[in-house]
């Protein structure tokens, strides 16, 4: 497909409560990044969302994927609001854990709340970026069981400005403000990221908007793979109107800097 | 596991048709005429993803809408037709409520060869209101694209109130088993599960993929419970989306190709007006 090989910034192994997923575990996620030329994924455990103790998930993930330690860069998964997480970001920073990933409306703790800017600290302390994803699924068709919230976007770009010193990665992104808008100043001035699933390279070309307002460095690929299906990603980036340099960034380069790779 | 590529889609021997889009209005008075440059960018998204023709539809007629302003949207579909023949194709969209509904289909779809109906929520595919414009299309052997779904969250229920959900389409179906009913994106938000569920009670209905739902495993289990010959290729706006969704289907040549268009074609062949 292209001969830049891609870092797809946003995977997951593992288990969804709500609804049953397929070639969920290391072995298929590798069938699915060998065919599409993934050199590494980024992989958080979809279990470790909804586990009250979500540390078990990130020790599952660790377990299944060091076989392939070169082929999968993980995500921690933490709750702020849970007993222990200081001890278990430890552990995973030791480990190898590329990055924390949180889920505050999952968890229940608010983004720009005191339990929230300890765990930004500690990330950033390690080193280590902090992923949050802008949903996990479409509260459109929510289990009855499942979150009503999504993330408030304005809320992490207000967060970010708190922790100057921290980097955000928002997965699962929405940025589709029109040009020109004063929702882009104040994403220049802090230090998010965006994995590009959820934008376009056509019509809204939500994604050329956003590489025009933010730069291409600011922009990650990612799959969402095993909740969504792979292809959507890779024909946004093929058929998106930018030079190679820009893909290259897109697709790798940016992930790679990222993740200190 | 399957994944085609663009090459795939370029190679089909017939066009691939998108059989569930729409055309906007310029500026915010909802009567306002075609918006040429989105109207071009449909087309511009077409090319780039190998999209032969797509049949449209005027968007955001919402709530009561009533004759002038069904009738102008239809009229933006004309343009758009005219300004692109070869390329788009026209859906006439109605409120099944309006006493003109009946007249507006007849000036467009036989009059103007507007491929068939589009419905919005309003009201119900299985409500009596409804019935006369189905017995029309049915005499006319014209599809009715039906915007439908099952919404879970309370928020989207409560603004679509009288949305079509898939046993409503049950109901039709069973009545009117001649009619060739498309309940509209299977990722438009809402429990698809549920809604292939009861789609395996109505086997004349149809069931486009449109929608900006990706989920993984979706159209593979929507073959799983229709079978290939009932699934439409549809974007609704979501166009590198919905492709991927075509080309990760685990399909075989032919199934990838009926997906593609001619299943859509079939249907427009049917067309006896």
């Amino acid at each position: 497909m292209t001969a830049v090989r891609p870092i797809d910034c946003n995977a997951f192994l593992g288990n969804w409560a709500f609804r049953r997923l397929r070639r969920n575990d290391a072995q298929e996620l590798l069938a699915m990044m060998d065919h599409f030329g993934i050199t590494q994924a980024c992989v958080a455990s979809a279990d470790a969302i909804l586990y009250r103790d979500c540390h078990a998930g990130n020790e599952e993930i660790f377990e299944e994927t060091r076989k392939h330690a070169d082929r999968f860069w993980l995500y921690a998964t933490l709750n702020p609001a849970y007993a222990g997480w200081e001890r278990d970001l430890a552990s995973c920073a030791e480990r190898g854990f590329k990055a924390v990933r949180l889920y505050p409306y999952y968890h229940e703790y608010a983004l720009d709340g005191a339990d929230a800017s300890r765990i930004i600290d500690a990330a950033t302390e390690a080193g280590l970026p902090v992923s949050i994803p802008g949903r996990v699924v479409d509260v459109r068709q929510r289990h009855w069981m499942d979150t009503k919230k999504n993330l408030d976007v304005d809320q992490l770009i207000r967060v970010a400005g708190d922790h100057p010193n921290a980097t955000f990665l928002l997965t699962e992104g929405l940025l589709n403000a029109p040009p020109g808008d004063d929702f882009w100043s104040k994403v220049r001035g802090v230090n998010v990221y965006v994995e590009m699933s959820r934008m376009t390279s056509v019509l809204a070309n939500s994604i050329g908007t956003t590489i025009d307002e933010l730069g291409a460095d600011r922009m990650l690929f990612g799959t969402g793979f095993p909740f969504k299906t792979p292809s959507p990603a890779f024909l946004k980036i093929q058929i998106l109107e930018a030079d190679a340099a820009v893909k290259q960034q897109i697709l790798s380069e940016n992930a790679k800097r990222l993740f200190g790779a | 596991m399957r994944y085609r590529t663009l090459d795939h889609v370029k190679r089909l021997d017939h066009p691939v048709i998108d059989c569930h889009m729409h055309v906007r209005h310029r500026g915010e008075d909802w009567r306002g005429p075609l918006d040429e440059e989105y109207c071009d960018g449909i087309i511009d998204a077409n090319d780039r993803l190998g999209i032969d023709v797509s049949c449209v539809a005027p968007i955001r007629l919402t709530g009561d809408r009533r004759y002038e302003d069904f009738h102008a949207g239809n009229d933006r579909v004309r343009e758009a037709m005219q300004r692109h023949p070869e390329r788009i194709k026209g859906w006439c969209f109605v409120n099944s409520g309006d006493p003109k509904a009946l007249d507006e289909i007849t000036r467009r779809v036989r009059d103007e060869r507007f491929i068939g109906v589009k419905l919005y929520n309003q009201y119900r595919i299985d409500e009596p209101v409804v019935e006369p414009i189905i017995e029309r299309c049915i005499e006319w052997q014209v599809p009715i694209l039906m915007h439908a779904g099952r919404p879970t969250d309370p928020a989207t229920r409560a603004r679509q109130p009288r949305i079509s959900q898939a046993d409503h389409f049950v109901n039709a179906a069973t009545r009117f088993p001649e009619a060739l009913l498309i309940e509209g994106h299977i990722g438009g938000g809402g429990d698809w599960e549920w809604s292939l569920k009861h789609l395996r009670e109505a086997p004349t209905v149809y069931l486009d993929i449109s929608g900006s739902v990706l989920d993984e495993w979706m159209v593979d289990r929507a073959v799983d419970a229709l079978g290939i010959d009932r699934l439409l290729f549809a974007t609704d706006m979501t166009f590198e989306g919905s492709m991927g969704k075509a080309l990760d289907a685990d399909l075989d040549d032919e199934g990838f190709s009926k997906l593609m268009g001619a299943n859509f074609q079939a249907i427009l062949d049917r067309r006896a007006v």
